[in-house]
């Protein structure tokens, strides 16, 4: 017993010494590193961008920058972690319009002003894509079928009360009404629609990309207010008079009361990822809009148009 | 036929460049290692190697992350079964005989009948990624929800007969399993489910957590009530590989042909993978194997069965992977990453265009597979040492284990809660003789079983005759419905035989 | 009569406990859409599952059974039981009831002594109340052990170990910036 004795009063000892010895000091943020919170598995969208930035702010602030996965509850799992750390900028996590989906729906765990946005990294369209060899040619063709046979087209999304379900919910109300089948598993989604299994796929192109450019899939119609360069001759939803654009974006938030030097020292650096050559190449890659990235102020009015949109839609269906 | 050989054959010569020999050996060794820390998965680990890539060569690349991918099934065998920490989900059939044979004594064979399984099963993976590819890939296409669904009812229904004696016992265990993957928010709608305003219920309950926690925590508070005396471990210095002889694999043949059929098709199935797989495996060796008796007392045949599975299951992911660019598990989902980092798309037509890599990524599976054996075998003999070491030292980093793993999967404080609650639960369960494994297999399997249902029954309007009239999905149907009515047979007839012993004779065998 | 009243118990406390959650389920039944399943549906189904097990177990109980159940063997999981019965093993159960207590307590201080602290003490009494007394091996293992972890997890692989409050932060920092992790 006397060692455990023995080990209390070394480790007290120490942690005496070191309180005198640094704690006095002004510190110098960051002074160790600050982690980077998924709310979302390894190897998805969020978890590459994540990863993406921690090596390329890593030197600009000379700190790591490491990733930490929490995954669950649409990201909230996630966002009760950054919200029980401290507001100190040691922690930060990537937020996506899923989860600022949950703030339109009931009971939110948390309130936009419970978090202090730091930037918006990307915004990217949604598509409906149907399969290469589908009977439906392009849109019109698919509003028809949709119109002539209410509740038959079945469209693939994540799942209810996710952005996708929103804008298929908004489509109902105009007189579209499909079947929306929910599939949480990405590799489910998008073999039920290259096998045939649904008739529509709803989703971002560059989590599609290779079977776009592998000829299995094709682009019907763009949810925004314009077309893509890369997608010439897809209609947006907007020239077709839909008046629903709710891009997917994810962006770096912090705990609100988080001192406001720190927020802007993280929302300058990842304005200078975001310039850097690698990440527009992965922007690209992504079909994201090249002039995505918006600094903190912007962001945060960004993030609560965002919910307001939502709401409406919402409101929309009843 | 010609041709794939004389394709492969140049892929081995390919392998031959430093480049790719080199990354082969990495991927084995972090895979090992990434699989033997309980804290740490197999799609952690390649997320991880990832970034390590970006200035490879794209061959390089998928040489390593494959390598990972194989050696990963195979590191956490060695936990399991001296532990009893199940390193990933596809691990835990091993724990029901792996490690009750290593209790018994016999760990070096335990870890040599392993060693053999992975080797058979990763031979077969290979020959069946190459034969396969372009023709079975097509097959992965007809799978829907329903189809989903009927595999996992086969999974859930294979094992209840793991109750032992009691099949009530076993489902009342797996209902509790399956009603605790529902709590936290649901899949479908997105609604809190059980949560009684509890905050750390609201995360969900997650599988890691009981699985470790009720397997690995609850054998430490049960070994410590025991005083950590186990006299059967010190058996002196005899710690050597005991690989199986040749007779007694001989013996076997029907439950590692079954066991590779099993991995193949679970493989190719997008969204089964290797902890179906391997599941399947243990409840088939449970209905229809020869000592079906023995089963869970520590025979070979229940670690050979679930590891020739779930090692087969790796090449069954990798040729949807190849030829239709679709990712059938979290690892292949990272390898897909890969490709398409250095702009190669999978696809039908990557074996015209890109044969040459192919073939080579096909060699290195076949490498891999000897030199994760190779690995393994030398290091049975330190990881048995360890099992020398004073119990309760080992036994406080074990549990120390079996808390970072479990911290390490969503960095979540709420999760140590879990595990210390599902540690006493496992304690409790083992001490009153109630099933753990019908459990843990139902907190595993019961979130994609309920959302498989789910979207079916949404997409199909309700019609549960779906899961009956489509091919696929009807045969495994009928082989779900074969599997529950058997053992219900027996039971019924032993329970009836019980009440009535003396109007009929016992009868002999089966 | 009493010891099968004894059996039938576990069954029947199982049978309301599903019985409330069955009910229970109707708070979040309301989310489903017109003409499709609930989020109800699946957990009601297996609640409905384990009900009937549990009735059947409870009338098999009441009207057959001579007590010979609790015997039955229980393969895959428990240990086999001839090991039991030949060799009765002493038990400890306070050493239990410590072991489950420093795990509580080990998860309870975790946020405030941060990771490395918390760790080496939890190593430490673990292996004392497990029997283990030569001081140096244990004081050596857990704090040797404890760093391997924080190497480990924190520097190899990032996981977002407790830092801890107060002085123990101090500590926790001073550590990493020791390993060289910034």
């Amino acid at each position: 017993m006397t060692s455990i004795k023995g080990a209390v009063a070394l480790a007290g000892a120490l942690a005496a010494a070191f309180c005198a010895s640094i704690a006095p000091a002004q510190e110098k943020y960051p002074s160790r590193p600050v982690q980077i919170i998924v709310p979302w598995g390894p190897g998805g969208g969020a978890d590459q961008l994540a990863r993406l930035t921690a090596k390329l702010a890593e030197p600009m602030l000379g700190t790591s920058f490491p990733v930490v996965n929490t995954p669950g509850a649409t990201g909230a799992t996630g966002m009760e972690k950054l919200l029980t750390d401290q507001a100190d900028g040691y922690s930060m996590a990537i937020y996506i319009a899923d989860t600022n989906a949950l703030l339109a729906g009931p009971k939110p765990r948390w309130k936009l002003s419970d978090i202090q946005p730091v930037a918006v990294m990307m915004q990217v369209p949604s598509f409906l894509f149907v399969a290469q060899n589908s009977p439906i040619k392009d849109w019109a063709q698919f509003e028809k079928e949709a119109k002539a046979k209410p509740k038959t087209l079945k469209v693939a999304t994540l799942g209810y009360g996710s952005v996708d379900d929103m804008t298929m919910q908004y489509l109902a109300s105009k007189g579209i009404q499909i079947v929306e089948v929910p599939y949480a598993k990405p590799s489910e989604r998008y073999v039920s629609v290259i096998g045939g299994h649904v008739d529509a796929l709803y989703e971002q192109a560059g989590d599609v990309r290779q079977f776009i450019n592998n000829k299995q899939i094709r682009p019907i119609i763009i949810f925004g207010k314009e077309r893509l360069p890369a997608f010439k001759d897809v209609p947006c939803s907007y020239e077709l008079g839909y008046k629903i654009a709710l891009p997917q974006f994810r962006s770096y938030v912090v705990k609100a009361g988080t001192p406001k030097d720190r927020v802007k020292l993280l929302s300058d650096t990842l304005q200078k990822v975001s310039a850097n050559p690698e990440f527009q190449k992965f922007l690209e890659e992504n079909y994201s809009a090249k002039d995505s990235f918006l600094p903190a102020d912007k962001a945060e009015t960004y993030l609560a148009a965002q919910v307001d949109d939502m709401k409406e839609a919402m409101v929309k269906k009843q | 036929m010609q041709e794939t050989i004389h394709q492969l054959a140049l892929g081995f010569t390919h392998l031959l460049t430093l480049s790719h020999a080199a990354s082969l050996v990495v991927g084995l060794v972090v895979g090992m290692l990434v699989a033997v820390l309980p804290g740490l998965t197999l799609v952690m680990g390649v997320v991880l190697a990832l970034p390590f890539t970006y200035g490879m060569d794209v061959t390089s690349s998928i040489i390593l992350l494959t390598a990972m991918y194989l050696s990963g099934t195979y590191g956490g065998a060695f936990t399991s079964i001296l532990f009893r920490i199940p390193g990933e989900p596809l691990d835990v059939p091993l724990l029901w005989d792996g490690y009750p044979m290593a209790r018994k004594g016999q760990p070096a064979q335990a870890l040599g009948w392993v060693l053999l399984a992975v080797f058979w099963g990763g031979l077969i993976t290979c020959v069946s990624a190459v034969v396969l590819a372009v023709p079975f890939a097509k097959f992965a296409l007809r799978f829907d929800s329903p189809e989903y669904f009927a595999v996992v009812l086969l999974g859930l229904s294979g094992v209840v007969a793991l109750g032992g004696g009691s099949l009530a016992k076993a489902l009342i265990s797996l209902c509790i399993g399956l009603m605790l993957a529902t709590v936290g928010v649901d899949d479908t709608y997105g609604v809190d489910r059980f949560t009684f305003g509890v905050p750390i219920l609201k995360d969900g309950i997650e599988y890691l957590t009981v699985m470790v926690g009720a397997y690995g925590l609850g054998e430490v508070l049960t070994r410590m009530e025991q005083g950590f005396v186990s006299p059967t471990m010190d058996s002196g210095g005899r710690v050597e590989t005991r690989l199986p002889r040749w007779r007694d694999v001989w013996e076997l043949r029907p439950t590692i042909g079954r066991s590779s059929l099993i991995g193949i098709i679970c493989g190719i199935v997008p969204g089964a993978g290797a902890t179906v797989g391997s599941f399947v495996a243990y409840g088939i060796e449970n209905q229809y194997g020869k000592r079906r008796a023995q089963l869970g007392s520590g025979i070979p045949e229940g670690i050979v069965a679930p590891q020739v599975a779930s090692t087969a299951t790796v090449g069954g992911h990798m040729v949807p992977l190849l030829a239709l660019g679709i990712p059938g598990s979290g690892a292949t989902a990272v390898i897909l990453g890969a490709f398409l980092l250095h702009g190669v798309q999978p696809g039908p037509q990557i074996f015209q265009t890109e044969a040459a890599m192919v073939y080579t990524i096909f060699a290195s599976m076949f490498a891999a597979v000897f030199g994760m054996c190779l690995l393994g075998y030398f290091a049975i003999k330190p990881l048995i040492r360890v099992l020398q070491l004073p119990e309760a030292v080992t036994s406080a980093f074990v549990a120390l284990f079996c808390f970072v793993g479990a911290y390490s999967a969503r960095n979540s404080l709420t999760d140590l809660w879990m595990i210390v609650i599902f540690g006493v639960v496992g304690y409790l369960f083992e001490r009153f003789r109630f099933p753990i494994a019908p459990m843990v297999l139902g907190i595993i399997l019961g979130p994609i079983a309920e959302t498989s249902f789910m979207t079916s029954m949404i997409a199909y309007q309700n019609d549960w005759t779906v899961f009956f009239t489509r091919p696929i999905a009807g045969t495994f149907m009928a082989f779900t419905i074969l599997a529950l009515a058997y053992p219900m047979y027996r039971q019924l007839r032993s329970a009836w035989r019980a009440t009535r012993p003396a109007t009929r004779r016992l009868q002999p065998g089966k | 009569m009493p010891s099968r009243l004894k059996g039938v118990l576990p069954y029947a406390a199982l049978f309301v406990g599903a019985a409330y959650l069955f009910y229970d389920a109707a708070t979040f039944a309301a989310a489903a859409r017109p003409g499709q399943l609930g989020p109800d549906f699946w957990p009601r189904a297996v609640l409905v599952l384990l009900m009937i097990v549990c009735g059947c177990e409870i009338l098999r109980k009441l009207l057959f059974d001579r007590g010979v159940d609790a015997v039955v063997a229980d393969a895959p999981h428990a240990t086999p039981h001839d090991e039991e019965a030949s060799a009765p093993e002493p038990r400890f159960p306070l050493r239990l009831g410590v072991g489950i207590a420093l795990s509580i307590a080990y998860v309870l201080t975790l946020d405030v002594l941060g990771f490395f602290v918390a760790t080496a003490l939890y190593l430490a009494l673990f292996m004392v109340t497990g029997r283990y007394y030569r001081s140096r091996v244990v004081l050596l293992s857990s704090v040797l052990g404890s760093l391997a972890f924080v190497f480990v997890f924190m520097k190899v692989v990032y996981v977002s170990l407790p830092l801890g409050v107060g002085p123990f932060k101090v500590l926790s920092v001073w550590l990493l910036a020791l390993l060289g992790i910034r």
